[in-house]
């Protein structure tokens, strides 16, 4: 189970991102309290199309010395390429993958599928149906979740991230059964992201064999701290401390 | 020893492995030309892309017979994920490619056990020393400890070296590292394993730097 720190750069939120700290701050802080990874969800870039977080990736790749994920505003391999080139070790895809699902073997057999994350926002629209939505949740797409999962591994995804698009932002704990349905179709590592909110959360999801959690909010707002909740866990799962 | 010099093979992300051996307190230059490795110290074989372009795209410029110059000189070098599996003899993604062949082994597909364990098999994993006969390297610090994976293929070694390391990949038990003589490979990522995986690197150059 890795434990991923999120950083959600959001122009309109940038405000609210003084207040909590820099991201060269926060990445630096989360690397140091046991980190496996880093992810920079560029919503920014993902709604105007234009990548801003390359400074940002370099400064931080260069010390702290685990994986970093660049998600949103890769519209294309040269977008890919620019985004490694800065130090991102894996992109993360959505509005471009569902645009154009070839995208996905395009970038899987120039960089290898290990640094290709398919971003899946799943909206519930039914009791035991998701539909993927494109732009950080706010674009339907009429996709099943379900077949947009064995799709994308068709076509050589490394890993998912599984974003609840009701859950993300609320801190009210993952959609379990979202995570429980992706699992049980799927045989790449899924992250699982939106609304962890304690170790019990991390818990559950170790516990339906997922690979790791995606922790945003409740990391900036010190709600949880990634030693901690390693700790925590250490307990009753294999974890890296 | 003063400087490495990484092989570009115009794929993947060469900043993170830079930046690590900058951390290290070594130089660091990306070489793409046969004549640039002619005075190279160490070279270091990187981490991401594919078996079949990497080679191709080495072998077109000149630098696989610079690199085979630079073995046979008995000088060290370090290849790290795709970069340990060019080592060996040969390598079977997207078909069979040869390898430099430094070390008899082939670089093979990880076996899928559905339900047990995912493919690629990316993430953090034990390290184990499996064996080892070296007296130089000094790795006893890293044994059970976690490094980061990424990749779809492993190495099955056909001969014997003088420091092995293992890993799980569910039920089975694959390589992770290896070390012989003038070369050392490792299948995981120690510029993306924190600042262990730092120290791990540092430590193998250290001890090249001692040997040659």
């Amino acid at each position: 189970m890795d434990i991923k720190g999120s950083n959600v750069i959001k122009g309109i939120q940038m405000d609210g991102l003084r207040v909590v700290g820099d991201p060269q701050d926060l990445s630096n802080k989360y690397f140091e309290d046991g980190a496996d990874e880093i992810l920079f969800i560029d919503i920014v870039a993902s709604l105007y199309g234009t990548a801003t977080i390359h400074e940002l990736v370099s400064k931080v790749a260069s010390s702290a010395f685990i994986p970093l994920t660049v998600v949103g505003g890769i519209r294309n391999i040269h977008d890919a390429r620019k985004a490694i080139s800065f130090g991102a070790d894996k992109i993360g895809i959505n509005t471009a993958a569902v645009k154009d699902p070839k995208f996905i073997r395009e970038i899987a057999e120039t960089f290898g599928s290990q640094a290709v994350v398919i971003n899946i926002e799943a909206k519930m629209t039914g009791l035991d149906s998701w539909e993927v939505y494109t732009e950080s949740g706010r674009q339907r797409t009429g996709i099943a979740v379900t077949d947009w999962v064995k799709k994308v591994q068709d076509l050589g995804a490394g890993e998912i991230l599984l974003t609840s698009v009701d859950r993300d932002g609320t801190g009210k704990g993952p959609d379990l059964d979202l995570a429980q349905k992706v699992q049980s179709i799927c045989s790449i590592p899924v992250i699982v992201s939106g609304g962890i909110n304690s170790t019990d959360d991390c818990s559950a999801i170790a516990a339906l064999g997922l690979d790791g959690v995606a922790i945003g909010r409740n990391l900036h707002n010190n709600q949880l701290q990634i030693s901690r909740l390693k700790q925590e866990l250490l307990q009753s799962h294999e974890i890296r401390i | 020893m003063k400087k490495v010099s990484i092989i570009d093979y115009q794929v993947g992300n060469l900043f993170s492995v830079t930046s690590a051996i900058q951390k290290i307190g070594l130089a660091v230059e990306v070489v793409q030309k046969p004549e640039d490795i002619k005075k190279s110290e160490l070279i270091l074989l990187p981490g991401v892309g594919d078996f079949s372009f990497a080679s191709e795209v080495i072998k077109k410029n000149g630098i696989w017979d610079a690199v085979r110059q630079h073995n046979f000189l008995e000088r060290p070098i370090v290849g790290i994920c795709l970069g340990m599996q060019l080592l060996v003899t040969e390598g079977f993604e997207n078909g069979r490619h040869e390898g430099f062949d430094f070390i008899k082994g082939a670089s093979v597909a990880l076996t899928p056990q559905p339900g047990i364990s995912k493919i690629p098999r990316i993430g953090w994993h034990k390290v184990f020393i499996e064996s080892d006969l070296s007296k130089e390297m000094q790795l006893s610090e890293f044994d059970s400890k976690y490094m980061y994976f990424a990749h779809s293929f492993h190495v099955n070694l056909l001969e014997n070296v003088e420091l092995k390391l293992s890993s799980a990949h569910g039920r089975n038990t694959i390589i992770s590292g290896f070390f012989k003589n003038n070369i050392a490979g490792v299948q995981f990522h120690p510029e993306k394993s924190g600042s262990l995986g730092i120290n791990f690197l540092e430590k193998i150059f250290n001890s090249f730097a001692k040997k040659f």
